[in-house]
């Protein structure tokens, strides 16, 4: 017993955070919606967060994954499938694709793995577009399919499942051998290496990881507006969220992404109230601040700030 | 067939000379102090907005706007450098400028939005058109090759007749024996950064005229993908591989449509894209220091 209240006490801020959405959630259908973005943000950015704040790797190109799991999701539904088995396939296509991708990209570094899987973003859209693939350009509308299957609670406890099973995943990977080499080749990749470590595998199953989550998102993404299509599933903008939340929160850090989701869509929901059309001019202003004035963004604040805390900040 | 071919070969010069002047500042960028200047792309439209407003409001063409741009970029340039670049220059994560540049560029695509809205808009500037009787070409686009050529020479001078440029071409080569042989590396930095800056927009400017209709705030997007293929194809710090990589797209981009156009069920003009991105994954892998090498 004496184990679980210990878990209980060292988990006891992500849990409580998770504990408010799911009482948000259960308030009003406004707030449901609130909880359903908040957990959308934070599953593509907790899982961009252990490839980008464990190892390093600046990944631009996590819209990618967002868009296959949705374009997988939509073929599946299509064909007939439960729309709920399509979103496990969609994530796990997304880590089939990942593992593609990684093969090729993740023997860059630095700058020019940044360049890469920043280009990879406009690269399939174009794919999509071009090779008129799943539809092309107009893509795929499903309204006819799951207009009568729809319900935002299922898509919004889905997403809060993909959120807790990424926490407890990042906490396994942080304390696992895995982790110590991804936080090893972040310090210093040459010296990782020479001591030992099998960079390029590590890498890879980092990559693949973080695929998986986004691709089961992008699934919830399609059932949440019926339609998937180039444009709007395969959007520069999720890349920029969820490297801005990381940012924010505490790249590296387990609860950074989660506290990084809520204070980004309280704040967006503030600037659309208050400032509407100017949100992502404000947060690009934003990310210069913060990675020029507290990279280690709130949770490293918190934790110079108040040392009594630094327990909770896991 | 003939004609074809001449026509593909004319067009993908003329326009690979722009799309390598623009990449120029880029490459230089890289060059002075490896920074990848993911803001390139917004000052790239930030000059083509120069130039759409310089005809808009005074009725400058584009090609007489080029100074203009030119010194809008510099000046900008400058800010950059000093409010944003510098601080993040010696920071222990080497991906910090690369965050912040590209932030930056998010927030300069939404400002050009807010203050100038989505709209497409053009700079309809025609002068004729000249015929031979087997192939045409606008008379604008001559102007434009021509004003690249002579750009292209300035920057040449620049670099390699003044103390300025013999000053980037030091610090290119070894930043602390160019400091310890008297050379003020701040400034060369912020001079560098300026003049990327201001080639971005001197690009932009000239891209214009190959839009009829085609500037809003996020054609930057496409331009990145563009310039990353044509910066990495021709070696990333070398000024002189922007414009070999810039041949090689501006060829790609006019022989891929028409091949691609017999291949059944696709869109040409859109897989194009993902052409250049496949060769930008090749050349990486193949050989990450450019068709051109690490000349200086």
């Amino acid at each position: 017993m004496e184990d679980v209240g210990d878990a209980v006490k060292k988990y006891s801020g992500l849990i409580l955070i998770y504990l408010l959405l799911i009482l948000l959630s259960l308030i009003s259908t406004a707030y449901l919606e609130i909880v359903y973005y908040v957990l959308f943000l934070m599953v593509i950015s907790q899982s961009l967060n252990i490839i980008m704040g464990f190892g390093g790797l600046y990944n631009f190109g996590h819209a990618v994954f967002i868009g296959i799991g949705a374009y997988v999701f939509a073929l599946l539904v299509v064909q007939g499938l439960n729309p709920y088995i399509s979103m496990i396939a969609g994530g796990i296509v997304s880590s089939a694709v990942a593992f593609l991708i990684g093969i090729v990209v993740l023997r860059l570094r630095g700058p020019f793995f940044a360049i890469c899987t920043l280009s990879t973003v406009p690269a399939v859209k174009y794919l999509i577009i071009g090779g008129k693939i799943a539809g092309g350009a107009a893509g795929i509308t499903l309204f006819r399919y799951l207009g009568e299957a729809y319900n935002p609670y299922m898509l919004t406890y889905i997403l809060l499942i993909s959120s807790v099973a990424i926490t407890i995943l990042t906490l396994k990977v942080s304390a696992s051998p895995l982790g110590y080499s991804l936080k090893a080749l972040r310090e210093d990749h040459d010296v990782a290496e020479t001591s030992g470590v099998d960079t390029t595998r590590c890498k890879i199953i980092a990559f693949i990881i973080s695929a998986l989550f986004p691709g089961v998102a992008g699934g919830v993404l399609a059932f949440k507006i019926f339609w998937v299509m180039p444009e709007t599933v395969i959007d520069l903008t999720w890349s920029i969220e969820a490297i801005l939340i990381v940012l924010l929160g505490g790249s590296g850090t387990t609860i950074g992404p989660i506290i990084g989701a809520v204070v980004y869509e309280v704040l967006k929901d503030l600037l659309m109230r208050y400032f509407p059309g100017l949100q992502l001019l404000i947060f690009g202003l934003l990310v210069v601040a913060i990675i020029s004035v507290a990279p280690e963004g709130i949770v490293g604040l918190l934790k110079n700030r108040f040392k009594r805390l630094r327990s909770f900040l896991i | 067939m003939f004609e074809l071919v001449f026509q593909v070969l004319v067009y993908g010069v003329i326009i690979g000379a722009v799309y390598g002047l623009a990449t120029m500042g880029l490459n230089l960028i890289w060059g002075v102090m490896r920074v990848v200047n993911f803001t390139h792309a917004e000052l790239l439209t930030l000059g083509a907005y120069t130039a759409y407003w310089a005809w808009v409001l005074i009725g400058l063409n584009p090609i007489a706007s080029i100074p203009l741009s030119a010194l809008l970029g510099f000046v900008i340039g400058i800010f950059i450098f000093y409010i944003i670049i510098y601080r993040l220059l010696f920071s222990p994560d080497i991906h910090s400028t690369l965050v912040a540049t590209f932030a930056l560029g998010v927030a300069l695509a939404e400002l050009m939005k807010v203050l100038w809205t989505a709209d497409y808009r053009g700079v309809p500037w025609a002068l004729g058109v000249i015929k031979f009787s087997w192939f045409s070409i606008p008379i604008t686009y001559v102007f434009t090759f021509i004003s690249c050529i002579l750009i292209i020479i300035i920057v040449y001078f620049i670099l390699y007749r003044t103390y300025f440029g013999k000053s980037i071409r030091a610090v290119i080569w070894d930043s602390g024996a160019a400091a310890i042989c008297g050379v003020n590396v701040k400034a060369t930095l912020a001079l560098g950064f300026a003049l990327g800056s201001a080639l971005a927009f001197i690009g932009g400017s000239l891209i214009v005229i190959y839009l009829p209709t085609g500037i809003n705030p996020y054609m930057g997007h496409l331009y990145l993908l563009r310039c990353f293929v044509i910066a990495v194809v021709g070696g990333l710090g070398n000024p002189w591989g922007a414009l070999a990589g810039g041949l090689v797209l501006g060829l790609l981009e006019q022989v891929s449509p028409i091949v691609l156009g017999y291949i059944p069920g696709v869109e040409p003009l859109s897989l194009t894209p993902f052409l250049s991105f496949l060769i930008l994954i090749i050349v990486l892998l193949i050989m990450p220091e450019g068709i051109l090498g690490r000349r200086r």
